[in-house]
Parts: C-alpha cells; structure tokens; sequence
C-alpha cells in the first residue's frame, strides 16, 4: 500500500497528459465550433452531451486540458526556476543576507495566488497569461522555503563541510552536491504546487478572472455551465469533476514521490 | 526575549515593505482612474482636471507616505467613486469575512481531527484507507465547486437553507446562523481535507512513541492515550497548518462569497476592481496582506514558545 | 501545560473577534423591526449598481435605474406605451415657432424636505447642464436647451436653439430631473435631494441601496415603506435568492436560460416585455477592412442571429435589424435585410479583396450577454474566412480601451439608452462612423412636423440598416420576475427607471 498513492497519481496524471496529447491533435468535434443541437444530453454521437452552443462537451475538455497543462507548467516551472536558486542562497549565503529572500518568501506568502491574480487582470485584463504569471509568482515562496529548508539540512553535511574547506566555490558545491540532494524534494513540491495550480486556475476562471471566451479551459466551461445550472445542471459536472481528476493525480503523485524519496519528510508542506 | 525582538522588527519590516508592494501595484494598473470616473464623457482636458482633483498629479513617494500614515491612524482614505471612508467600507464587511475564516477554521477542525484520528488509528484497515482517500478527493474538489452543488441541493432543491445573503447576528442570530451554514460547510470540507491529513500523520507519529506504547501497556485505552499523550504532539504540527490555512481560507473566502453572495471583503474587493477604486482596492488588499502575515508571525511565536527544542535551529 | 496555553491563546483570540464584531453596532442598528403596524417592504434584485448618487455626473444605468422616478421626478414621464404624460409639471404648451415650452408645476408639488417644487427649482437644475455639467448623454439631451426662465412662482419657460421633436423625450430622461436647489451640489453624489416618493435610506456599496417613504410625499402616496435593491455580481445567485424566498422581485433575469426555474405559477410571475437595450456587434468603421460596406455585410450575412440569441440568451430576444426597437412610431422590421447566407458572405468578402480571408479583433466587456454571443459569432464568421480573436475585457477598462479610445475591431455591446438611433450623427462616436445623409436626415426629423419626425427617422433607420455600420443582433428583452401577490409590474422598459411607485402587493 506504500506505493499505492504514487502508481494511482502517475496513473491519474498520466490520463490527463494523454488526453491533452490526444486532445491537441485531434478530437471527436471540434471544441470551439457551434452545433446544430445545443443542451444535447450524453448519448451518442456526443458521449458527454452538448453545451448551449452545440458544441461536444467531450471534445472541449479535451481541448481544454491542454490549457490546463500549459497553465500548470509554466507556472510551476516559472516558480522553480525563480524559487530554488532564491531557497539555496538563503541557505548558503551568510546569515544576514540569507534572510533577505527568506523574509522576502514570507512576505510573497501573504499575498495568495487568487488576491495576486485579481491585481492583475484587473491591471492587464484577465487572459490565460495573466493566470500564469499570477500563478506562478505566488508559488514562488513555496519553493523558496522547501530549497532553503533542503539546502540548510544538506549544507551541514560532512562531504559540504570538507569541499568547503578544500577551497572549492559556492556555484560549485550548489551546483554538484547541493542540487542533486535538493532535487527530490523540488519535484515533490512541483507536483503539489501542479494540482494547487490546477485548482486555481478553475478559480480565476470562474471568477472571470483567467482565460477568454475563445480558449476552453475547464474553469471557463464551469462559468459557462452556471447559467445552466438548473435546466442542465451536469454540465458543471464534466469540468468539476476534470479538474478533481488531474488535481488528485498530481496531488496523490506527489505524495507517492515523498514517500518514495524521502520518508522522514512525509507530509510536511 | 532578544529573538522576539528580532523577529518583530522582522515583523514591522514586511508589513511596510507589503504595503509599499501594494500601493506600487495599484497605482500601476492600467484604465486611469480619472477616465473611468469621467467615463464616456472624457476629454483630455478634464481627465487632467480630474487627476488633480484626486491628487493623481503628486510624486509617489508623497502620496504613499500619506496614505500609510493614514493607514497607521486608522484612516484608509475616501473611495474614489462615491466618496465614503474606506474604513467605514470595510469594517462591516471585514465582519463576515471574519465568521467566514473563524468557522471555517472550527469547523474544518472538528471534521478534521476525528476523520484523521479514525485514518490514523484504522489505517492499516479498509475503512482507514477509505476515509484517507475521501479526503484526497475532498482536497482535490474547488471549493467553489462543492458551493454550488450545496445550493443546488439544499437550497434549491430541499429549500432547507437560504441560497445566499447575509443577515447580521443582532438583527437574527437564528437567520445569521442559517445563512453562514453553507458557505462554512463549503469551506470547510475542502479544508478539512488538508488538514485532517496531518493530523494523521501526526497520530501516527504518535502512535510510535515510546511513551504511547507504554501507555497501552499500563492498561490505557487507545483513545485514552492518544488524548493524554497525544494532544500536545499533534497540536504543534497541527498549529502550523491551521495558521496557513487562515491565510489560504482569507483568500478562498473570496470565491465563496461570490457564490453565495456574501458581502464581505472578497465581493468588495471585486467590485472595487472593476470600478478602479484604487484607494478601496488598497485598503482591502493591505487587510488581507497584513492579515495574512499577522497571523503566520502568531504562528511562528506560537510554535516556538510550543517547542523549545526549535530555538536552535536558524529561523 | 503548553496545551492549556494553547486553548487560552485561542480564547483570547475568540474574545477579541467577537467584540470587534458585537460591539460596533449597537449605535447603528436603523432597522426598526417591531414598529406597532407591519412595515411593507419590498426586496429587489438587481445587477449593475449605481456608481454613484448624481444622476447628472455619474454614467451608467444603475443611478437612474433606482432614481428616477423613485426618488427624484421629472417635469413629464413616459408611460407603458410611450406617451408623454405630466408629473411634476400639470400641463405645458409650445410656440408656434417651437421654440418654446411653457410648464405649469403643480401646486401641490414639493421636495421631501418640504420646500416647494417651483420655478426657481427647475431653473437651477437645467441651469447646471446648460452651464456644462453633466455627463455626454446629459449634455447631448439637453444640447437644444438654450436658455430657462422662471415665469410666475409655478411656470417655467424653455428656450431651444432650433426645434426638436427629441427635447420633450429628453424630459423625462435623468437630464431632465428637478432637484431641491436648497441642497450643497457637491453633496447630490451622496445624499439625493428629489421630490419623489421616496428618498435614500442606507446605501452599502457593493451589496444594497435602500429607499424609504418620503413621508412629506405630495401625490399619491406608494403602496411600500421601504424599498431594497440588493445587488449581485453573479447573476445566477440572484436567482438562487429568489428560489430560496430572499426576494420578492428581479429586477430584470439575466440568465434567460434559467427562465425554466420559475415555471412554478403559483410561486412566481414571469412577465416578459421588451428593453430599449438592442444588442450591437459594433464595427470600428476606421478599421482598414471594416471601412468597405462589403465587409461589413458580408458580416452580417455570416451571422445566424437566431443562433446567437439561442446560444447567448436562451432564446429570448427579438431579432431587430436596425436601431430602432418595436413599439417606436418609426419602427419598420429590417430583420430580413441580411438573411442568412455564408455562400454570399464569402463573395462579398472576395469582392472587397478579402478572399484569403481576414482577422478580426473583438473586445467585449464581461457583461452577461457578451462573451456568449463572442463565442457563437467566433464559430460562424471562422465557416465564412474570418478569424476572431476574443478578448473580454471587465467593463471598466471596456470603458477606456473601447468606448473612449475606439480601440477596437469589433466589440458587442447593448444601448440601453431611450430612442438612441440618434447616436449615430453624434460627433465622435465610438463607432467611428459618420454619414452626412444620415445626420442630416436626423436633423430634418428633429426639426421638422410631427409627420416628418416620423417619415425622416423611418428613412434614416432603413438608410443606416443599409448602411450597416454595426450588426443588430438581437433585443435585450425585459424579463422580470415577481412572487405572485404583485401588481402593477409594467412589463416593457420603456425608461432607465426601475419604477417601484406602481408597484402593490395584494399580500
């Protein structure tokens, strides 16, 4: 059963990156088309029905995956990349300047993703872009914090010590000792901060806030799926239940990873 | 003594820091506040009239340091688009914002402590796994999500509960109590989820103790044990947690105000961006901020006043 | 031991939340809920807040659409079928030269302080927007207005530039609103001074706007005590707040596709009337492309409008082809103008050398009916070559970037305001569009005999159908929806103002 949280996320995420493949390139109906027979229920031809404008219920969320991966990857590879070098030198530069990005984390911190995110659209307009980098700018501090807590405990290592001393630079020593160490730990909180990406990105659309009319993305189909809610109430289904999916998987992944890599670790943020 | 000392200049520092950051990010938002107050009558000329009548036309630096002592005495400046005190604005709002965040705390607790207890205790059994799993999906689920399912369901369909709006307590505490009972439950399922998950990591933990298991060996009984020995364990890794959750149910409230429409900081905030009200935009944002880091600073004294054996360790 | 400092932590914590939230009230609390007789009060809902208190300065449909009529009264009022009948003003004459109105007030008339509604009055209160306050569409009702006179304590003179058959219109528009002159101008935005049945109680910005009885009322008093707009953002949980018995009224349903939820008659009324808001798919007429006529009818032979209706409003709204709604004396059905037609589309588009087709930018503002109507328009106009690229903009910023500045390809958005076809001679408009026949075919209809006001506004809405400088997409249609006890609900919008004075309940 240790593993069964790591083989039931990789499956779940697998699902959703094949979907997004199979989605770019093709799928039942086009995703963006209007339909001769809107509000359809399932059934066949559409599998999952038809929304108000016709259009495959089926096709769109497969169109919208995509979206959905593409929002969370660069999000999240935006926050490591900006996050781990930050974390690391918090951890290894001397004491009084390594405070700097850690403070500089906490106060990021309290700037949540959704509050980030509605200062930007309101700034630059809601877009698909505006969700990434609202997205990933609040996912920052998280990697801070698990580098610099990662580098702390690796840096008091013998084999740092004695590199230390035999003269070798700090770029070195972060580079060939410190990251192989710290890498575990970032992928874990990459795959978390994955589904909390996910999970927002259906917020801001939601709101308004994320992606235009013309990209289906799950958040938006939720919104479109509100005026319907009582005449054809499983149309907020289909995305709901999408965006639990591959927010699941990546969470389960994640916490498969964690336990893999590092016990002593499990189940801390 | 010194460390807190430290750790409160720490304190004061962000906080002037994160309202700098806030102000910098308002004042830089596109669709000039004079236009979209001038609106489809809008001349060169009279936006420059209007900028100046705001006070737009002043440096920065000096329009900051007024608000922010403003701020500090209390005063969040007049909103721009009808002239009120922000601070009167956000007073009654930031009251159900407040219920919203103490009950979703509680009640994402008691669902959180027996359901990880149970998944602790019984994980090596089915129904353990089943209820870890539960809550997997449970974290999982958008909030907002499960919100509009609730109203569906027990407002539209049942028509036990009303559907949205707020009644204050001293006008109906029977009628504000209804009225909070769904967004709460919404917020806190979700809620719930993440944090019953470190509770059972921290049963867990316990249940390994040396200390546990010559409890049971004395003749306690599991439950027992687990409530003499066990709170103070749990309740540092569980104060951590609940404290980010605050921050992360201040923001999710947001959303869940929209559903259920709650007046509380969110809807304002909301509707304060789209009329570009910077100064109530800034006070609300400043709010929240500061909520936010108020409350983890709380959290950081707590815990090491909790765990002496932290004061070692670098901060 | 650290547990109990814990629990007491928490405990302090408790104590501190709960007096900040019990304690400042009590001084506040103005809801004076057991009052010997059952106070009537009405619970309205609504989207679009008022942005502010003075109907004169501040833009948008929300202060008029909870002012007027409610709280402030114009010299004439429209009726449901678009008469002008009196209110403040008891009888009025014109010049034969007409350029000259003489109204009589009525005696009786006065403001919720007490003080009469006479000449005085309604000379400040034109006198401020011939002195040029006002916003644009203030301004551009009253541009006629030259001068006003007091001519006796209760008669009032206007003067116009030039005849015009639109001025008495103008009248009963937000323009046109008598204020108690005794109030400081600065302070309207906040506090309204009006002479209606009833005046602001509470405003909480963001959630409610509350009017109470003015107890000083001259005419016949209203049937409520207190009525309460309660705003929302999502309109959908307007609807949940009416399900769930919270309101007794909405105001207008915007989510017609939830028009099934209130099938129930013996809960709720559906009333279903029409709106002056036509819904435009507006072109930027300075657009390289959207400068050919070709272009911009080929557009509208790309356009299924039944389809975009169906999609974005649930079905409901009546299809217009021209800027003039039914119910108007010069409405004629221009619906079939441009039939459905892509094979044709694409020649015309070939003929002004776009058959390797063209992209478009359309902006929309995040009102209900927009980005809806974006997408459907996306799917169709990509079957005839031309590529949409979406952007939805909140409506602030649609303000500025779009309305302000024109920029923009193509945009969707409702007018809402009264007999608008004349917008389309106003300098400067949004649409980038000007057409000399046009505005001079709307000058002669202004100044000319009720018979040409009529035949000339018939021939420009056919020359600007023809014209086609935006696409007319559908009729925003006036669907309100009332607890079954409630009389008086005039279905059609024939004004800005949501009016509550006729309103009863049977209850």
């Amino acid at each position: 059963m240790k593993r069964s949280s790591l083989w039931a996320g990789a499956a779940l995420v697998g699902f959703v990156v094949l979907v997004a493949i199979v989605g770019f390139f093709w799928t039942p109906f086009s995703p963006t088309s209007n339909g001769p027979t809107p509000l359809a229920a399932p059934g066949w031809p559409h599998l999952l029905g038809t929304d108000a404008f016709g259009t495959d219920v089926l096709s769109r969320l497969m169109a919208g995956a995509k979206v959905v991966l593409l929002v969370g990857v660069l999000s999240v590879l935006g926050a490591a990349v900006v996050g781990v070098p930050l974390g690391m030198a918090a951890a290894m530069l001397p004491r009084w300047a390594g405070e700097i990005p850690a403070r500089l984390a906490d106060i990021l911190y309290g700037f949540p993703a959704l509050l980030l995110a509605i200062l930007f659209a309101a700034a630059l307009g809601g877009s698909t872009w505006t969700a990434v980098m609202a997205i990933g700018i609040a996912t920052v501090p998280a990697f801070v914090r698990v580098a610099r807590a990662a580098t702390l405990q690796v840096v008091s290592q013998p084999f740092v010590e004695a590199a230390e001393l035999a003269g070798v630079s700090r770029f070195v020593i972060a580079g060939r000792h410190v990251w192989p160490n710290i890498a575990p730990l970032v992928w874990v909180q990459a795959s978390v901060s994955f589904g909390i990406a996910i999970l927002s990105e259906a917020g801001l659309s939601y709101l308004g806030l994320g992606s235009g009319p013309d990209a289906p993305t799950w958040g938006r189909m939720l919104r479109e799926a509100q005026d319907h809610l009582f005449s054809t109430p499983i149309l907020a289904l289909w995305p709901g239940l999408a965006v639990a999916i591959a927010t699941l998987g990546f969470n389960l992944l994640g916490d498969g990873l964690r336990d893999v890599l590092d016990p002593r670790l499990r189940e801390r943020p | 003594m010194k460390r807190l000392l430290i750790r409160l200049a720490w304190f004061a520092g962000s906080l002037l820091l994160a309202s700098l950051l806030i102000f910098a990010a308002t004042n830089w938002l596109p669709g000039d506040i004079a236009s979209v107050l001038l609106g489809t009558n809008a001349t060169p000329e009279a936006v420059a009239a209007k900028r100046v009548e705001l006070g737009l036309d002043r440096p920065f630096l000096v329009r900051y340091l007024e608000w922010l002592g403003g701020v500090v005495s209390g005063d969040f400046g007049t909103s721009m688009i009808n002239g009120r005190s922000v601070t009167a604005t956000i007073a009654p709002r930031l009251e159900v914002s407040l219920w919203l965040v103490l009950f979703g705390t509680l009640g994402s607790l008691l669902l959180a402590l027996p359901v990880g207890t149970f998944a602790a205790v019984r994980r090596r059994h089915l129904d353990g796994f089943v209820v870890s799993a539960l809550s997997q999906i449970g974290l999982a689920v958008p909030a907002f999500w499960a919100g509009i399912w609730l109203v569906v369901l027990f407002a539209v369909r049942l028509q036990w509960l009303p559907a949205g709006g707020y009644v204050p307590y001293w006008e109906s505490p029977a009628q504000w109590a209804l009225h909070l009972i769904l967004p709460v439950t919404a917020l806190s399922i979700v809620q719930a989820s993440v944090i019953s998950r470190y509770v059972r990591t921290a049963v867990i933990d316990v249940l390994h103790t040396d200390y546990f298991r010559t409890a049971r060996a004395i003749g306690w009984g599991k439950v027992g044990a687990l409530w003499r020995h066990g709170l103070r364990n749990i309740s540092i890794s569980l104060l951590t947690v609940v404290g980010l959750q605050v921050a992360t149910l201040l923001v999710g409230a947001i959303i869940i105000e929209q559903v259920f429409a709650l007046p509380g900081l969110g809807s304002r905030l909301l509707l304060a961006v789209t009329q570009r009200d910077l100064v109530v935009v800034q006070g609300i944002v400043l709010v929240l901020v500061w909520a936010v880091l108020l409350i983890n600073f709380l959290v950081d004294v707590a815990y090491q006043m909790l765990d002496p054996r932290l004061k070692r360790e670098a901060t | 031991m650290r547990v109990r400092r814990i629990i007491q932590l928490l405990a302090v914590l408790l104590a501190a939340v709960m007096m900040v939230s019990c304690s400042r009230p009590s001084g506040g609390s103005s809801e004076p809920s057991d009052q010997g007789a059952e106070r009537k009060v009405l619970e309205v809902g609504a989207t679009g807040e008022p942005a502010g208190m003075d109907m004169i300065t501040v833009d948008g449909a929300g202060t008029p659409f909870v002012l007027l009529y409610n709280v402030y009264e114009t010299l004439v009022k429209l009726d449901a079928e678009r008469n002008v009948k009196p209110l403040l003003a008891t009888e009025w004459e014109m010049s034969p030269d007409r350029l000259t109105y003489t109204f009589h007030l009525d005696p009786q008339a006065k403001f919720a302080d007490g003080s009469p509604v006479d000449a005085a009055a309604v000379v400040a209160s034109f006198q401020r927007i011939i002195d040029g306050a006002g916003t644009g569409q203030v301004k551009g009702n009253f541009a006629p207005l030259k001068a006003v006179r007091a001519v006796e304590d209760k008669v009032v003179e206007l003067e116009l530039h030039a005849p015009s058959n639109y001025f008495l219109l103008s009248l009963t528009t937000p323009a046109g609103i008598v204020v108690n002159p005794a109030a400081d101008v600065a302070s309207l935005n906040e506090t309204p001074a009006g002479s209606g049945p009833y005046q602001l109680g509470e405003w909480e910005p963001g959630s409610k706007v509350s009017l109470v009885r003015n107890e000083q009322y001259w005419g016949t008093p209203p049937h409520y005590d207190e009525v309460n707009f309660r705003y929302y953002a999502d309109p959908n949980a307007m609807n949940t707040a009416m399900l769930s018995g919270q309101l007794d009224i909405i105001s207008n349903l915007t989510v017609p596709q939830s028009i099934g939820q209130f099938a129930d008659t013996s809960k709720y009324t559906v009333h279903e009337g029409v709106t002056d808001g036509e819904v435009l798919l507006s072109f930027n007429n300075s657009n390289p492309a959207l400068a050919k006529r070709e272009v911009r009818q080929a557009i509208h032979h790309a356009i299924d409008r039944q389809a975009v209706v169906d999609a974005a409003w649930g079905g409901k709204g009546e299809l217009i082809g021209s800027m003039v709604p039914p119910g108007e004396p010069w409405y004629e059905d221009l619906s079939d103008t441009y039939p459905y037609d892509p094979e044709k589309a694409k020649e015309l588009l070939a003929q002004a050398g776009h058959a390797q087709g063209l992209t478009l930018r359309l902006r929309v503002p995040s009102l209900p009916y927009a980005p809806p109507a974006a997408r459907s328009i996306q799917s169709q106009l990509r079957a005839v070559g031309i590529e949409v690229e979406i952007e939805e903009l909140d409506f602030a910023r649609w303000l500025d970037v779009v309305f302000s500045q024109g920029d923009y390809d193509m945009t969707i958005v409702a007018h809402v305001e009264p007999r608008d076809l004349r917008m389309f001679a106003r300098e400067g408009n949004y649409l980038h569009y000007s057409n000399p026949d046009f505005d001079k075919l709307m000058q002669e209809a202004d100044e000319g005999d009720e018979t040409a006001f009529v035949e000339k506004q018939k021939e420009a809405a056919r020359l600007l159908t023809a014209d086609a400088p935006v696409d007319w997409l559908f009729l925003l249609p006036n669907i309100i929806v009332t607890t079954p006890d409630i009389d008086g609900v005039q279905a059609d919008q024939t004004s800005l103002s949501f009016d509550v004075t006729l309103l009863a309940s049977s209850r």
